[in-house]
């Protein structure tokens, strides 16, 4: 500590440069991050949100993942039923809506239970209590849509009534308007529920083979891995996070090569701090300390320097950043950077106390 | 009288083969308590190179090192290095400060390495400054400094850990003679004092009334010690 902060006082100029890369480097990281959840969440909200109270979706064991191509036939239904107490029918459909001055917007029609835990949570107006009523995502606000408003269901072709809203309830970037089971009865075609999945608590992974062994049709995944089915969301999620994994190999090798640099040009001061009887653990201490102390303190205001950007952020640009994610980041962000000094280290450690003087003197 | 430091047979050579040199070549020097030793000799006789063998900061490719009768030409760099925090102070041919202390934290970063308490430290720094006469620039940076009290400073630092053994490489060169004098009679004085020990190289004739002894090296090997008539530095 004594080396450490004396040295980062007196050489102020060199360390703010580098508290400055590692600062811009930590923004663009926590920013991307934010876009890549925000398009996540934008995408994929209702699925996402589920995730939150349920675990498992049984699936059409051929339909890859995409809830809209998946059928979960009867006798699977029943095997599940068997095996797990608790288990509600989610049905998905995509379809378009055309309000009277025939403009579309296309949604996805969801069914659940109304009275089941998963169904969303009503933020204005009320939850729909009859045929042809529907609780859609606020996101359809931006159509023009209010409560109360009409519509033209495109399968039934009838005219539904939006009787509330509610919010983050999105799949494949559209809007997601949950019908009652009248209307998912009359979208199956017939006389009973079609169910593109189950949906199950978290069962425990011996259920979960169990049922894997036991299902004809069908097979257990879980929630976050479904997510993977649903168009687009591997594609974005894919680049986005490849950038991300770049930024973290680029800071590393930027840092290393910075404080490699760094220590190169205090070769001569570290032999001298050795011949007067400073350990290497020590020395090790001093560059781990400066690294700890600039990482944090850059990595930090990359943190506010981020959130303040996503204030100023126009608010239909999806941008969402959890504090779960930031804290990751941020350990990820200065685990690299310690990483990056662990060349200077070697290179402290190999320095002879005699030759870094002599080659002063030369 | 007990023999402080003992330095049997040592060789130094450098290189390998076709290009190998012979810095040192059989050189027997011991010093004893309360002993202030100089080398002297032309330049490029192996002085530094001796000295440097003496503070543990380079191992000799022959011969062998006691000081205060343990040997020190076999331990391994972690061991040579608290060797040197606790028992050496050493003074480099150029003064070697650490650029980004203050001249009063150079001194007291060694009292934190050598594990001194915080009150006797700061003591012990005032001390050193004061009798070096260098209290008005406590709180200097090195840069801001003169060559000469860059030396000083230098000096104040070897004392800094009470070693028992004081070797200085030309701790006079970038200081009048008068004031080169003056910090060389108080060295000697502290030495005799504590019972220390000390080795000064120096090419200064004028000093050696001060040491008790005048080693001289040429070519890598002692061609002459010369005792000078004991006196005490103190009446001088
Ligand atoms: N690392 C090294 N590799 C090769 N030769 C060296 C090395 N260090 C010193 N020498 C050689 O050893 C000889 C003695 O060097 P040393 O520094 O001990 O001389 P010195 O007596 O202190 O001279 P000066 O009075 O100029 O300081 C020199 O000829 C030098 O070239
Ligand atoms: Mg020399």
């Amino acid at each position: 500590m004594f080396l450490a902060i004396r040295e980062l006082l007196y050489s102020k100029l060199r360390y703010i440069m580098v508290a400055l890369i590692i600062f811009l480097l930590s923004f663009l990281v926590l920013f991307v991050s934010g876009l890549a959840q925000g398009l996540a969440y934008d995408n994929a909200s209702s699925i996402i949100n589920m995730d939150e109270t349920a675990e498992y979706f049984v699936m059409d064991d051929e339909a890859e993942m995409q809830l809209t191509r998946s059928l979960v036939d009867d006798e699977d239904q029943q095997t599940v039923h068997d095996e797990v107490d608790q288990s509600e029918i989610l049905g998905v459909h995509q379809g378009t809506i055309e309000d009277d001055e025939e403009s579309q917007a296309d949604v996805a029609k969801f069914y659940l239970d109304d009275d089941s835990a998963l169904f969303p949570e009503v933020t204005e107006g009320e939850k729909p209590s009859e045929q042809r009523e529907v609780l859609a995502d606020e996101s359809l606000q931006e159509e023009g849509y209010h409560v109360g408003d009409e519509f033209l269901e495109d399968t039934t072709e009838e005219i539904f009534t939006i009787t509330g809203f509610t919010s983050n309830q999105k799949y494949s970037h559209t809007p997601v308007i949950y019908v009652t089971e009248e209307d998912w009865l009359e979208l199956s075609g017939g006389d009973e529920l079609l169910a593109s999945a189950l949906v199950l608590p978290d069962i425990g992974e011996e259920t979960v083979s169990t049922l894997n062994s036991q299902l004809t049709d069908a097979e257990v995944v879980t929630i976050q891995d479904s997510l993977s089915g649903i168009p687009g969301y591997s594609e974005e999620q894919m680049s986005l996070w490849m950038m991300i994994v770049f930024l973290f190999i680029i800071s590393a090798f930027v840092l290393a090569a910075f404080f490699y640099v760094i220590t190169i040009q205090k070769l001569t001061q570290f032999g001298i701090l050795k011949a007067i009887g400073t350990k290497v653990s020590e020395l090790a201490n001093t560059i781990l300390v400066q690294v700890g102390i600039i990482s944090v303190v850059s990595v930090t205001i990359g943190i506010g320097a981020t959130f303040l950007a996503a204030a100023l952020l126009p608010p239909d640009m999806p941008f969402m950043l959890p504090l779960n994610l930031v804290a990751t980041l941020t350990g990820l962000f200065i685990v690299v950077a310690i990483l990056g000094s662990l060349l200077s280290l070697y290179k402290v450690k190999k320095v002879d106390a005699l030759e870094a003087i002599g080659g002063m003197e030369a | 009288m007990t023999t402080k430091l003992v330095l049997e047979n040592i060789g130094v050579e450098f290189g390998e083969g076709e290009g190998k040199t012979t810095v040192l070549d059989d050189v027997n020097v011991s010093v004893n308590a309360g002993e202030f030793v100089a080398i002297t000799g032309p330049s490029g006789s192996g002085k530094s190179t001796l000295l440097s063998v003496a503070g543990a900061l380079l191992t000799p490719s022959r011969g062998k090192l006691l000081l205060d009768g343990q040997v020190l030409s076999q331990l391994n760099p972690k061991e040579s290095t608290t060797m040197r925090l606790h028992q050496i102070g050493f003074i480099f041919q150029s003064a070697h400060l650490i650029p980004y202390l203050r001249v009063k934290d150079q001194l007291l970063y060694i009292a934190k390495i050598a594990k001194i308490p915080k009150q006797k430290a700061k003591k012990r720094t005032d001390d050193l400054l004061n009798m070096l006469g260098l209290n008005h620039r406590k709180n200097h940076y090195p840069v801001n400094l003169s060559g000469g009290e860059r030396q000083r400073v230098a000096i104040a630092r070897a004392w800094m850990n009470d070693p028992e053994l004081l070797l200085a490489d030309e701790p006079t060169a970038s200081l009048d003679a008068a004031r080169g004098r003056e910090v060389v009679e108080t060295l000697a004085l502290q030495v005799k004092q504590q019972q220390k020990a000390a080795v000064m190289v120096t090419h200064d004739t004028r000093l050696f009334d001060v040491c008790d002894r005048v080693i001289t090296l040429s070519d890598g090997e002692v061609t002459d010690i010369e005792k000078v008539q004991l006196k005490d530095p103190v009446h001088s």
